[in-house]
């Protein structure tokens, strides 16, 4: 019965297919080296738009010069030989979008890489496409909760943002990436995790994270592995995006990560070179902040009248030697809105996730914060800077005035507070309650080494005895004057039980 | 040194040559011949040739096509494409070049500079192949 079944739908499929008979424009490759070919006709082509090979491989023209058409092939280009016919499709590269995309791993061509079989979708999207313009957007004004308290306290993310990680290698770049991702479980978020030149063994480790933690359910993952191509690599992060926009385009959230955008600059110098465009600093071609600015203008929120969904993107910059006034992390930095800077220092001292509060900056995220969050966290930036400059300068003497001690002893539990292992995000009302302590001075006589003791039972104890205030900040976005004396009242009890 | 481009010495070679007499036209080759040799321009000699009569074809209404097909074309075929190309590009003079590919299994492919018609069976099969796997 099943084998009639596939014989009969194999059948009905070949009967009503008709073939498309179009005057179509056809080129001739005269060139062919490392993933680019020169193709001579072709007189009619678009930028960006798709050619076929032969062999089925895609290509993308990229340079229309008068006498011949330099394209980049998406695919393996062994094959291609001098003379090969190449054939316009008239259409701009694009590449399928859908639902049936979530919990998937594709390529740069948006081709399933699972092994989980074919992805159904019956939509497709440009992935070169002009960014939203100015009056369908609306100003960030709603929280993206990373689950990191460093982050969410100090450097808040709304949705519709573009906030660049920035940070040596083995710095905890992508580590804060997943965390974030990881905590968006229930938070009405699709993620879509760009991955560019990354090992597939850090990938598939990645992938397998992701799904331990449920994160699969929402999360696609498209990847230019490190094995393949430069031109896979320029693609990918425009077909992250532009799955990205399926989802915005129907009002949900969405959270794109690019990890990382160095590759990405890398990839493209690697393709201008060879399609002979004149280099300039760093040999980047002249173009290169716009590669990168008309990528994450794409990031924004739409208002009501446009379905009021957003993009929010995470670009990771991989520094050297921690020179962020490099030219690829300069161009990043003035094109996002704020930086997430980590600092290889901090993270060998233990200070996980290794954010440097001072280089670090959100310049839209405040106004997303919720309102109990800012009542907290408010002066803490400031107080960590002051805190750094005067234990810099606490080293020279040990003659301290009361006022610069405590300002000391409050500073060093404020780091050892913002300290987070990995994968171990922190729900919001949490990371309020224990702001709430640590800024109104009730962690301030525990010794610093039982600080993160403290946090837990203080959690466990608070929640279980005030719970009011907890709810108030869920729902409400701020705690009420009677939740907030029963929080107290809850504190000092766990205090006093806790230092005995 | 200054670097000219292949269409734009096609363009002079043409406006040049069109209305001279048979003696002036062989001083223009020979000319010519000098030119491409002076600027190096030997190599490109082919795709000159090609452009100067893409060029001629254009301006005087000519048009030539290349027909593949698995096996000899019949003569009602032919006309029949001459009648089609003449129709489609509105032009006089159609020529028909006719290259016999067993590779295209059936059908025909009819090639009028960069423009295609691909009705071949092998076309076909393709297409159906690629509908396959993309369901």
């Amino acid at each position: 019965m099943a084998k009639n079944n596939i014989v009969d739908n194999l059948r009905k499929q070949i009967e009503n297919f008709t073939s498309e008979v179009a005057v179509e424009k056809v080129g001739k490759v005269v060139e062919v080296f490392d993933g680019i070919a020169k193709i001579s006709g072709l007189s009619d082509i678009k930028a960006s738009e798709m050619v076929t090979f032969p062999t089925g491989v895609v290509g993308v023209a990229l340079n229309l010069e008068e006498e011949f058409v330099g394209v980049i092939i998406l695919g393996e280009f062994a094959d291609i030989k001098e003379g090969d016919e190449v054939r316009a499709t008239g259409k701009i590269l694009e590449v399928n979008v859908g639902d049936a995309l979530i919990g998937r791993v594709v390529n740069a061509r948006g081709d399933a890489i699972d092994g989980k079989g074919a992805i159904k979708t019956t939509q497709t999207n440009p992935i070169e496409k002009v960014a939203p313009g100015v009056i369908t957007r609306q100003s960030v004004d709603q929280p993206v909760s990373t689950g990191i308290k460093a982050i969410d306290a100090i450097i808040p993310i709304g949705r519709g943002q573009r906030e660049l990680i920035i940070g040596d290698r083995q710095t905890g770049k992508t580590a804060i990436a997943i965390d974030a991702i990881l905590n968006q479980k229930g938070q009405n978020m699709v993620c879509v995790y760009v991955s560019i030149g990354q090992k597939d063994s850090k990938l598939r480790k990645l992938q397998a994270r992701l799904e331990e933690g449920g994160a699969m359910e929402y999360t696609v993952i498209v990847s230019a592995g490190a094995s393949e191509s430069a031109a896979l690599s320029y693609i990918a992060p425009y077909t992250g995006v532009s799955i990205a926009e399926y989802f915005m385009d129907k009002g949900q959230d969405v959270l794109i990560i690019y990890d990382d955008l160095s590759k990405h600059a890398v990839a493209y110098r690697e393709i201008s070179l060879l399609l002979r465009r004149p280099p300039g600093r760093e040999a980047y071609p002249g173009d290169v902040f716009y590669l990168h600015s008309r990528l994450l203008e794409r990031a924004c929120r739409r208002n009501k009248e446009y379905g009021g969904g957003s993009i929010t993107a995470l670009p990771i910059i991989e520094t050297q030697a921690g020179d962020i006034s490099a030219y690829i992390p300069t161009n990043v930095i003035s094109i996002t809105d704020g930086q997430i800077f980590l600092e290889t220092d901090l993270f060998y001292k233990g200070i996980r996730p290794a954010v440097n509060v001072g280089f670090s900056v959100s310049r839209v995220g405040s106004s997303a914060q919720i309102k109990a969050m800012k009542k907290v966290a408010g002066t803490l930036k400031l107080d960590l800077a002051q805190f750094r400059e005067l234990e810099a300068f606490a080293q020279f003497g040990s003659d301290l005035d009361d006022a610069t001690k405590r300002q000391l002893e409050r500073g060093k539990r404020a780091v050892e507070v913002l300290k987070q292992p990995q994968y171990a995000p922190v729900i919001v009302e949490h990371q309020v309650a224990i702001l709430y302590a640590l800024v109104k001075g009730y962690m301030d006589d525990v010794p610093v080494d039982k600080i993160k003791e403290f946090e837990q039972g203080l959690v466990e104890y608070t929640e279980r005895s005030a719970p009011q205030f907890f709810k108030d900040i869920r729902e409400k976005k701020m705690w009420e004057d009677a939740s907030e004396e029963a929080f107290k009242k809850a504190l000092t009890d766990f205090k006093a039980g806790f230092m005995k | 040194m200054a670097t000219f481009k292949l269409n734009d010495i096609a363009r002079a070679v043409y406006d040049a040559s069109k209305d001279a007499s048979s003696s002036e036209r062989a001083k223009i080759n020979e000319n010519v011949v000098k030119f491409l040799a002076k600027h190096r321009l030997m190599k490109e000699s082919k795709r000159l040739l090609e452009k100067i009569r893409k060029i001629e074809d254009e301006e005087e209404g000519n048009l030539t096509a290349t027909v593949t097909t698995s096996r000899e074309l019949a003569e009602k075929s032919h006309t029949d494409i001459i009648h089609f190309l003449k129709h489609y590009y509105d032009v006089d003079k159609v020529e028909i070049k006719s290259e016999i590919d067993k590779g295209v299994i059936g059908g025909a492919k009819i090639q009028v500079g960069e423009d295609v018609l691909d009705l071949t069976i092998s076309n076909k099969i393709h297409q159906l192949q690629a509908k396959l796997l993309r369901n």
